[in-house]
């Protein structure tokens, strides 16, 4: 049986990423935000998303690309503690992903070091890293707690 | 098999029933018409018996129903009502609480009803004839019941509510600052009267929050009589204002430290009868607690007329446990402050009333985290007084908006004792003694808000001051300027920020910018440590 799952697909620096599209409450152009000191640098700030306030990651400098994109975008998500931001370029399309297109990270490249990496999806020339945003922002919680610690 | 709806449905409906039941049970030792009070008390345990066996916990009816032919003698005249009849019934309440708390969580659980009543002597016949005239009791009470028309709402659906409404009036603000510019008269005259509903939108949603008193009074009566009887004093506990709602938060967090301080006067404040007797006193202690609302805040007081706090047991027992050193210099409120030492309890004895492991410090924490206030003040022999003083509500409080570089954030007002101008001139710089503001003779660190937010480069050290007060010192937080004042609905940061404890929370300015409400006393125990460490 053919599984298909939709993604959200999106451009940080010069690769394509992609999230579950579930977890994906909107997608927002840059907002004005308000930064919080002595944050680590891939925490932004807060914003104010009518009425809620927000946290706001840019997952450019989490995914260690220099690359400011003109436009940058925040896409919302939904996770099991709230809702976050998280800046990337530029979003590309919502992807309908058949289950035999997604595979494995391959043992030994660079993307199998990062455990928010979770699997790849791949189309004839088209390859796009599947991102655990639970896992890419948990990391900034303990940074974060740590920070404040010390 | 029944329905176990129906059943839950009894359970939250009964356990509002043998509240009541407590109240007139408690009232039936004051009141002057016990005969009404005593019959309010028969139709509860009439209600609760007759529903019981309805639905099916024919255990608990069948023990509702002797505690029914229990009372029917005293209903009947046939024997005076002593104080141990009234224990006895709010024993036989609790076990009804206990059965009511064992079948919330197992609907099918047997619960052990092993509390025999010793009354059998009424007659089939006398008995039904009661509950024939009981039965028109009960339906008079219900259709009075269906008279109060109240709606259980979710907290939660509440404060998003509020949320909601808190954000409707900052763009109202802002629209009226746009049709400044208007010229048109119809635009303005709407905006004008939107303006106004929309405050009264807010002042309700506000009010919902908003819970009465009276069960946590309750609570507390029962706590001083339970108490005082297990202590063997006796105990004359009013309660003063005891109509006023407060925010259900509050409420929530004030009943732990209020059950402590009453439990505490009544231990180790007030003296046994013999003595207080001989000191001249009522042989019955007096114990008060009021609630009022003075300035915008909420403010509780607990006053007996104890023995008072002993200033020079204070500090031997504070000097024993390493609080201090030596109580020199030590004036009264200071000496008072040292019982809300962590790990300070004047008592020797470990009691089973007061000896909880709940210290005093926890009771200052409490009122502390809600933004609150406590103080003492105690005469020896004649008794004590704590004072606490709570901001009326937690969704909203009022700040002061700071600018500091760019951004700018929130001090709630209640942590602002007074603002001064500072320049160059007032301040003294030492290498040792850092930087000190000499205000009214006293001198005081002074904190520049860019520093403690980690902006290393800065050095100027003009503008406002924040005179603020943390739990040990006072102290001067340096800000670029005020910008002002305005009613922040607090709104919790995520939990990926939670680690932040010099952040409260966050709220969004007029501007429709959020921005991040401070805790000055953590900044300056944070900014204390690290200096500390780096010395």
């Amino acid at each position: 049986m053919k599984i298909t799952q939709k993604f959200l697909s999106f451009i940080v620096g010069a690769e394509s990423f992609a999230v579950p599209l579930l977890k994906v409450r909107e997608v927002i152009g840059m907002p004005e935000v308000t930064a919080i000191p002595q944050a680590p640098a891939h925490v932004v700030g807060i914003i104010n998303l009518r009425g809620q306030i927000i946290t706001i990651f840019d997952l450019r400098s989490r995914l260690n690309s220099s690359t400011k994109g003109e436009q940058p975008t925040v896409i919302i998500c939904e996770m099991p503690f709230g809702q976050m931001g998280i800046i990337v370029d530029m979003v590309s399309s919502v992807l309908s992903a058949d289950s035999e297109q997604i595979s494995e990270v391959p043992p030994g490249s660079r993307a199998a070091n990062h455990d928010f990496i979770t699997s790849i999806y791949s189309n004839e020339d088209v390859l796009i890293l599947m991102l655990d945003v639970e896992k890419v922002i948990g990391r900034d919680m303990r940074v974060a707690q740590a920070t404040s610690a010390a | 098999m029944y329905d176990n709806e129906i059943k839950i449905g009894f359970l939250e409906e009964g356990e509002q029933v043998i509240e009541e039941m407590e109240t007139l049970l408690l009232d039936l030792e004051h009141t002057a018409d016990k005969k009404e009070t005593f019959d309010g008390i028969f139709r509860a345990v009439h209600n609760v018996k007759g529903s019981a066996k309805a639905v099916g916990f024919d255990q608990l009816g069948a023990y509702c129903h002797d505690l029914e032919t229990y009372l029917l003698v005293y209903k009947n005249g046939e024997k005076p009502l002593t104080k141990d009849v009234i224990n006895y019934l709010l024993n036989s309440r609790d076990v009804i609480a206990a059965a009511f708390a064992t079948y919330k969580k197992d609907l099918n659980a047997v619960f052990d009803f092993n509390v025999g009543s010793d009354n059998d002597e009424c007659s089939d016949e006398e008995n039904s004839h009661i509950e024939m005239n009981t039965t028109g009791l009960v339906v008079a009470k219900k259709a009075t019941n269906s008279n109060d028309t109240s709606v259980r709402v979710n907290l939660q659906r509440v404060d998003k509510l509020i949320n909601a409404v808190g954000e409707l009036v900052v763009l109202d603000s802002v629209l009226r600052q746009q049709c400044l510019s208007s010229m048109d008269q119809a635009i303005l005259k709407t905006v004008e009267q939107a303006g106004k509903i929309i405050r009264e939108v807010q002042d309700l949603s506000m009010s919902l929050r908003m819970v009465p008193v009276k069960p946590l009074v309750q609570k507390l009566q029962r706590i001083s009589r339970d108490t005082s009887s297990s202590v063997e004093k006796s105990v004359d506990f009013r309660v003063v204002g005891e109509d006023i709602e407060i925010d259900k938060t509050i409420l929530d967090s004030i009943s732990d430290p209020l059950v402590h301080i009453i439990r505490n006067a009544i231990d180790h404040g007030i003296e046994a009868p013999e003595e207080r007797v001989v000191q001249g006193k009522p042989a019955a202690g007096f114990l008060e607690l009021s609630f009022s609302q003075e300035g915008g805040k909420l403010v509780l007081r607990i006053k007996d007329d104890g023995k008072g706090l002993d200033q020079q047991r204070i500090i031997a027992k504070a000097i024993e446990k390493d609080i201090i050193t030596s109580g020199d210099n030590m004036n009264e409120s200071q000496i008072f402050e040292l019982i809300f030492a962590p790990g300070f309890s004047t008592k020797a004895a470990v009691t089973e009333v007061s000896g909880r492991g709940v210290g005093m410090d926890v009771v200052r924490t409490s009122v502390e985290s809600l933004g609150g206030q406590i103080e003492i003040t105690s005469e020896l022999h004649k008794g004590t007084e704590f004072t606490i003083a709570l901001p009326l509500t937690v969704a909203i409080i009022e700040g002061m908006v700071v600018k500091t570089t760019q951004d700018n954030f929130i001090i709630p007002f209640t942590q602002v004792t007074e603002t001064v101008k500072i320049t160059d001139e007032n301040l003294t710089k030492g290498s040792e003694s850092g930087t000190l503001l000499n205000l009214r003779g006293r001198y005081l660190p002074v904190y520049s808000l860019r520093e403690l937010l980690g902006d290393k480069k800065t050095d100027k050290k003009n503008g406002i001051g924040i005179i603020a007060k943390s739990a040990r010192v006072n102290f001067v937080v340096l800000v670029d300027d005020v910008v002002g004042q305005q009613q922040i609905v607090v709104k919790q940061l995520g939990a990926e920020l939670s680690g932040f404890k010099r952040f409260i929370g966050s709220g969004v300015l007029g501007d429709g910018k959020p921005a991040l409400i401070l805790d000055l006393a953590q900044l300056a125990d944070e900014e204390l440590k690290r200096v500390k460490d780096v010395g």
